[in-house]
Order: C-alpha cells, then sequence, then structure tokens
C-alpha cells in the first residue's frame, strides 16, 4: 500500500520539506551556490517536483515545469518519504537501483548538509498536517 | 603459465642467500594468490608446531600479488604481505594498492618469501629475474618518504619500493610498510615483521610482462567495468572526494565513530569540516590512483599554514580521517592530514594508532593511565604519534597496542578496548551493519571491514550468482551470517586476485571468473572461485586455530554490544549469538570454531584437517 493516497497527498507533504529548505537560510545558500536544478520524478502516485537552484530566489515547481533539470534523481514516492525521513540508505538506494540520479552525483552528495536538517522537519511537517500516522 | 610469472623468490636473510622456487601450477589455480596464496605457502613451510614467534626470524614474511595485477584490468593493482602477527599473535596479512605489485611481476616474480634476519639493515633489490641483498645503514633510522626517495635516486625513477620507517624499526606492534609514498600496507603489523628481519625496504623494476590467456577478452570486459564505474555512486564520489567521501553520508547512518564508539551524534559542522568535499576545497592539491584504476581515489594534500602543516604528499583516506578525527573529537582536517602523514612517514597503522590512542584517553579517564592525552587534543595527539613510532615515553606502552596495554591496566580496561583478536577496528560500525558485526568477529585477520566485505554490507554490492540477490534491513541480524560468510569468501578471492575492493562495486563474481580464465587459462566458473573463496576462508581460519585462536575470539568488544541512546543507531546493537549460531553451522563448525574434516576435505584442505585434529 503506498505511503501518499494520490499526487496532491504527495505533493503537499514533499513538496512541504522541499519549500523548508528553500526558505533555510543555509539550504538555500548551498543550493544557490550549486547551481543545480533538480527535478525529482516520482511515482505510485506519479508526480515531479523540480527545485531550481539557478534562480534567486530559487523556485520551487509541483508539477512539469520549463526549467531544463541538470540533475534527474527518479524514485518512488515511498523511496522519497523514507529518504525524508531519514531512514533510507542512500548509498544502497542509488547503487541498487531504488533511487536513480542522472547528473553530476558529487554535487549531490555536496548538498547532503544542506539539506539533512529537513529530516528533523520531515515528521514535524507530517504532525502538522494531521499525517504522524505516516511517520 | 599466463597470468603468473611461474616464479616466487626465497629471501634467506641470515644467510644472505636467495633462490628461485618455481609457481606450481595445481597450487596457483586452487589458491589464485594473494594473501590465500600464502597463508598455504606459510603452511607448508612452517609444518607443524612449534609455529615461530612473530619477531622470530623463523617466521616467512611472504610477499604476494595475483594474476591480474598488472594487467589492464580496472583495480588490478592489490599486493598481500603476510605473516604471523606481531599485534595478534594470529594469521597477520596487510593489503596495499599502487604499483608494487606490477613491478614485482615486472622483475619476474609472483612473491617472495623472506625468512631470517640479516645482521646489519639490509634492502633487497629485485631487478628483471635477479635479487641482491643491499646494505641499508644509511637509510635506516629515516622515514619512508625518505627511503623512498633514496631508493629512487639509486635505482631510477621506475623503482618501486616497500619500506618501513621507525616504527617497524622500533618494532611497534602495528607498524606498516609504505609502498612509495602513501600506499600503506597498514594492518597487522608487517612493518615489525620487516623490522625484526631488519629488512629496511624492498625495490622492484623490470620489463617483464607475464603473456594473458585470451587478451582479446579482456579488453571489452575492461570498458564494461569503466562504464559502470562512471555510472555508480559510490565510485563517482570516491573519484570527486576520494573515500573520506563517505564521511558526511556515512554520519547520516550512524556508521562514523564519534568518542571511542560513545557518542551516536556529534556536531553537524565538525562531521562536515572532516568530510571529503571540504577537503576538495581546502587542502587537496591533486587526485591520485593505483596501477590501472579509474576511481582515483587517492588524495594529495597541502596544509600551508595553521598549527598542523602538512607538506604536499599523500593525504588521508576515509578510515585515517575518522580515526583520527570523529573518533578522538578532533574536528580538524588539517589536524587529521598531519596525523596521516606522520603515520605514513613512520610507517604506522592510522586505525590502529588512532583507536590506541582513543583507548588511552579513555584509560587516562578512568585513572588507569597517567597521560597527558585528552579528546579533541590535536597536538597532543600528534605528539603522541612521535612517542609510539619512537617509542618514547607512553609511546613505549601504546606501541603495543590497545588489546596489549588493556591486558596490563587490567579488567576495567576491557570496557573502552575495541579489539577483535587484538586488532582494532576498523571505522565502520556494526551498530548500523549487523553484518559487519558478525563479520568483524570472524574475520581471520580481526577486525577488518575489508575482509568483511564492507561493500556488500553497506549496500553498494549485491551478488545475485552468489545467492545474494537483494539487500536487507541494516540494523537487522537476520540473514547476515549467509551474507558475511558469501562475503568473506569472495572478498578472500578479491584479495587473492590482486583487485581492488573498490572493484567489488563494478565487476560481478561472473565477470571476476571471466577474468581470472581470460588472464590465467584456468577455466574458472562462479562456482569454482565460490569454493576457492571458502577454501582460503577455512585455510586462514584454519591456520588461527594452531596459533592459539579458539571461538572465545569470534566475538565483538564489549563497548560494541552497549547500546547508543541516540543518533541513528539509538537502540541498535548486533545479535552475535543469532548470528554465530547460523554462522558456525554454515562453515559446518562446532561450537569450538572447529570445522569439520568433511568440509575441509571437500576444499582441499585434508592436511589441515590433519594439524587441526578434526
Amino acid at each position: 500500500m503506498p505511503v501518499f493516497k494520490d499526487t496532491e497527498q504527495m505533493y503537499d507533504c514533499i513538496g512541504a520539506v522541499l519549500d523548508f529548505l528553500r526558505e533555510d537560510p543555509k539550504a538555500s545558500t548551498a543550493f544557490r551556490k550549486s547551481g543545480l536544478v533538480i527535478r525529482f520524478k516520482y511515482s505510485d502516485p506519479d508526480g515531479e517536483i523540480t527545485i531550481d537552484g539557478s534562480q534567486d530566489p530559487i523556485s520551487l515547481t509541483c508539477g512539469p515545469c520549463d526549467s531544463k533539470p541538470t540533475v534527474d534523481m527518479t524514485m518512488s514516492a515511498d523511496t522519497a518519504h523514507q529518504f525524508w525521513l531519514g531512514k533510507l540508505n542512500l548509498v544502497a538506494a542509488l547503487n541498487r537501483g531504488a533511487m536513480t540520479a542522472k547528473g553530476p552525483i558529487p554535487s549531490i552528495m555536496k548538498l547532503l548538509p544542506a539539506i539533512s536538517p529537513a529530516y528533523k522537519q520531515y515528521p514535524e511537517i507530517l504532525r502538522a498536517k494531521g499525517l504522524a500516522h505516516l511517520i | 603459465m599466463h597470468g603468473y610469472t611461474g616464479k616466487l623468490l626465497e629471501v634467506d636473510l641470515s644467510t644472505g642467500a636467495t633462490r628461485d622456487l618455481p609457481l606450481d601450477p595445481g597450487l596457483a589455480r586452487d589458491y589464485i594468490g594473494g594473501s590465500g596464496l600464502a597463508a598455504r605457502l606459510y603452511l607448508d613451510r612452517v609444518g607443524g608446531a612449534p609455529y615461530p614467534a612473530p619477531l622470530d626470524p623463523a617466521n616467512p614474511l611472504i610477499v604476494m600479488t595475483g594474476p591480474v595485477a598488472g594487467h589492464l584490468l580496472p583495480g588490478s593493482s592489490r599486493f598481500a604481505l603476510c605473516a604471523r602477527s606481531p599485534q595478534t599473535g594470529l594469521w597477520g596479512e596487510a593489503s596495499c594498492g599502487g604499483f608494487f605489485a606490477p613491478a614485482l611481476k615486472a622483475a619476474g616474480y609472483d612473491g617472495l618469501i623472506v625468512t631470517g634476519a640479516a645482521s646489519s639493515p639490509v634492502y633487497l633489490l629485485v631487478e628483471n629475474g635477479q635479487a641482491e641483498l643491499r646494505d641499508a645503514a644509511h637509510l635506516w633510522g629515516r622515514d619512508t618518504y625518505e627511503t623512498d626517495d633514496a631508493l629512487k635516486a639509486a635505482h631510477g625513477a621506475a623503482a618501486r619500493t616497500v619500506s618501513i620507517g621507525p616504527a617497524g624499526e622500533n618494532l611497534v606492534c602495528y607498524a606498516a610498510a609504505v609502498h612509495d609514498k602513501g600506499h600503506v600496507a597498514g594492518r597487522t603489523g608487517m612493518g615489525a615483521v620487516m623490522g625484526s628481519k631488519r629488512l629496511k625496504a624492498i625495490v622492484a623494476l623490470g620489463k617483464g610482462k607475464p603473456p594473458v590467456a585470451a587478451p582479446a577478452s579482456l579488453k571489452p570486459l575492461r570498458e564494461d567495468v569503466l562504464a559502470r564505474q562512471a555510472d555508480n555512486l559510490t565510485s563517482q564520489t570516491f573519484h570527486a572526494y576520494g573515500t573520506d567521501g563517505a564521511m558526511y553520508v556515512g554520519s547520516l547512518m550512524g556508521d562514523v565513530p564519534f568518542h571511542n564508539w560513545r557518542a551516536g551524534e556529534w556536531d553537524d559542522d565538525a562531521i562536515q569540516a572532516l568530510d571529503g568535499a571540504t577537503m576538495a576545497e581546502t587542502i587537496l592539491t591533486s587526485a591520485g590512483t593505483c596501477h590501472s584504476c579509474s576511481v582515483a581515489c587517492k588524495r594529495e594534500v597541502a596544509v600551508e599554514d595553521g598549527p598542523y602543516i602538512v607538506a604536499k604528499g599523500p593525504g588521508p583516506e576515509y578510515e585515517s580521517v575518522a580515526a583520527f578525527g570523529s573518533l578522538l573529537l578532533v574536528p580538524d582536517l588539517a589536524a587529521t592530514a598531519a596525523a596521516n602523514d606522520r603515520c605514513n612517514r613512520y610507517g604506522l597503522d592510522t586505525i590502529s594508532c588512532g583507536a590506541t590512542l582513543a583507548f588511552a584517553i579513555e584509560a587516562t579517564e578512568a585513572g588507569l593511565l597517567d597521560s597527558h592525552l585528552a579528546w579533541g587534543d590535536a597536538a597532543g595527539i600528534l605528539q603522541a604519534v612521535d612517542e609510539i613510532a619512537h617509542r618514547r615515553g607512553l609511546g613505549d606502552l601504546l606501541a603495543e597496542g590497545s588489546a596489549a596495554v588493556a591486558d596490563r591496566l587490567g579488567p576495567a580496561a576491557a570496557a573502552f578496548e575495541v579489539t577483535v583478536k587484538g586488532l582494532e577496528m576498523a571505522m565502520h560500525s556494526p551498530r548500523t551493519y549487523h553484518g559487519l558485526g558478525i563479520g568483524y568477529a570472524t574475520a581471520p585477520r580481526g577486525a577488518c571491514h575489508n575482509a568483511a566485505n564492507v561493500y556488500l554490507m553497506m549496500g553498494g554490492a549485491l551478488y545475485p550468482e552468489l545467492g545474494l540477490e537483494e539487500g536487507l534491513p541494516e540494523q537487522s541480524s537476520e540473514g547476515k551470517a549467509l551474507m558475511s560468510a558469501v562475503g568473506q569468501d569472495y572478498a578472500c578471492v578479491q584479495n587473492a586476485a590482486s583487485f581492488c575492493m573498490l572493484n567489488s562495486l563494478n565487476l560481478s563474481p561472473t565477470e571476476m571468473a571471466e577474468a581470472l580464465a581470460a588472464v590465467t587459462g584456468f577455466p574458472y566458473t562462479v562456482e569454482e572461485i565460490k569454493q576457492a573463496g571458502e577454501r582460503l576462508w577455512q585455510l586462514k581460519h584454519g591456520i588461527n586455530y594452531l596459533l592459539g585462536a579458539t571461538a572465545a575470539d569470534d566475538r565483538l568488544p564489549p563497548r560494541l554490544l552497549e547500546p547508543l541512546e541516540d543518533g541513528p543507531t539509538a537502540g541498535s546493537v548486533p545479535d552475535m549469538a543469532l548470528m554465530l549460531s547460523e554462522f558456525y553451522a554454515l562453515r559446518d563448525m562446532d561450537v569450538e570454531g572447529r570445522p569439520s574434516r568433511a568440509r575441509l576435505e571437500a576444499l582441499g584442505l585434508a592436511d589441515l584437517a590433519d594439524q587441526l585434529g578434526v
């Protein structure tokens, strides 16, 4: 049974944690410095979210967008959920294909310190939305 | 023979005699090379009890390459140094990359068997099929970098060296042998064995190249592996940031040790400060590599200002940064680079040195040891490294390793000694990866992450052909005994073949068999390399029992069986009872850890069964 009931709920939750990072001074600085345009493509439910670090301010789009991605990351929505809970073995997921990344892999790894505060924030976001049962 | 030169060099340092020995093709096929073949030669040579003590001249030091070394397959660079270990008293082996293995084969030899002890310091020169012992009095006392420079000045830039520094000369139990500069055969004290023999260095150079059986097969295989490397996260991260690129991402899993494994969390900025990405932006000057490797994970660094100046040269890997950084609560990359530089020059195992210092700091806190050491005190730690290498003051005690020091300090010290079989644990957590727990506990040389096949355990690799088709939850002990047994056997083959462990990410077992067949002409199959892997593991395990190991040695240290209260592994402890019972059953070993005769005979180890009395 997928974690999210539909694409809208997925955008609401995953989009919220990406929005937190967009507003966070440390994370947003790291994103802008990287200049990366990261497109996350999800399945089950299907959807895509793009965070564009080449713009100032950083833009976040839930759904198809015109920005040309420098990094394409593909995964199931459940995998994304586990990642933002801080429960995913990222190396295993990438090496074994549960998550695929096309683009400058070292640049993605370099963003981890900036985005890791979101692992504590994501459960709070879910609780605030009355979705504590998803934690 | 194909792949091999077909010759070993026997050196008796007591008499100065050298002699060529043929490498038996049957032995090569069954034991392949590296530490596996070395173990076979060790047992054949020492015969039976009494087994020479580690620093006894009669203890053979065996340097062994594998068949793929020197050919163009990615990661085909490794060689092994093996002997009874002065640190553990058991089977000792150290693995090293770089360029020495191809050079030794170019010089005409697959391996060296060194016995005896010279009456004064010597170095062994092996060049184009000729061997000579030369006076090394002018080199004794010099560090490994100075020694490498002097030997290259004498024999040319193409000469490849393996040397010891003051630590090996002073018989520090975890002294390393250093190849050129910065490629290190670190673990189990092989540098001290060389020091006990007054063998300052080995120099290899030549123009030979053993033919391969099916050269046309190697090029497409090489290209496939290289293509996979280009897409592999771990390979690309190591290429960009060195193995220290694992620091931050590892901390997210709870894999990185803090405060001698007492803490599950540390300051996030401190961890970032030690990460390979930070290294790339601060002290890194260039990347380096080993023979035929495009991953190029080696680092060259320089620290030009501040209290920890490091001349441009080889920089630290993950293990060294963790051992001198997070383990000791030193959030300073320059300080860890300085510690690494000292260890390289002195010839010291960075893992054992850092871990012994962590132990010493806790012993000092507990009032069991009188020392200047303190958590986070980089200057004091660097001073201690100097003292250890030269056996000065407290360094003379700490040179024995944390297990020996804990024995002397009494039972209370066992609480913070983190070793298995006397070997300090590598910087990966069995609380995070329970499979590492059984791997550390049962690896023949002690708490070794590579023998435990770390990239399998941590999720970088899967081996469907070996029966491991899907990943298992990291913080679970279910199924990990099988994973570890399979992984350890495969790691034995990788070592024997001369493949780098990083290669395991991009070369499947099927391709391993194909590569070995293409190089040697022996028609290896996956089934045969599975059997060879277990043969090599059982042989080393059996040697340990002949040297005095028991099932009681197959255990994790008490510290790693304490759950942490915080961090990603809070509450997680590997179930060693479950994993050990399953592992012994898989190995057909009794509760005392003794294998059955039937299993040993099936592996062609009837002689070992006789010696073990099973």
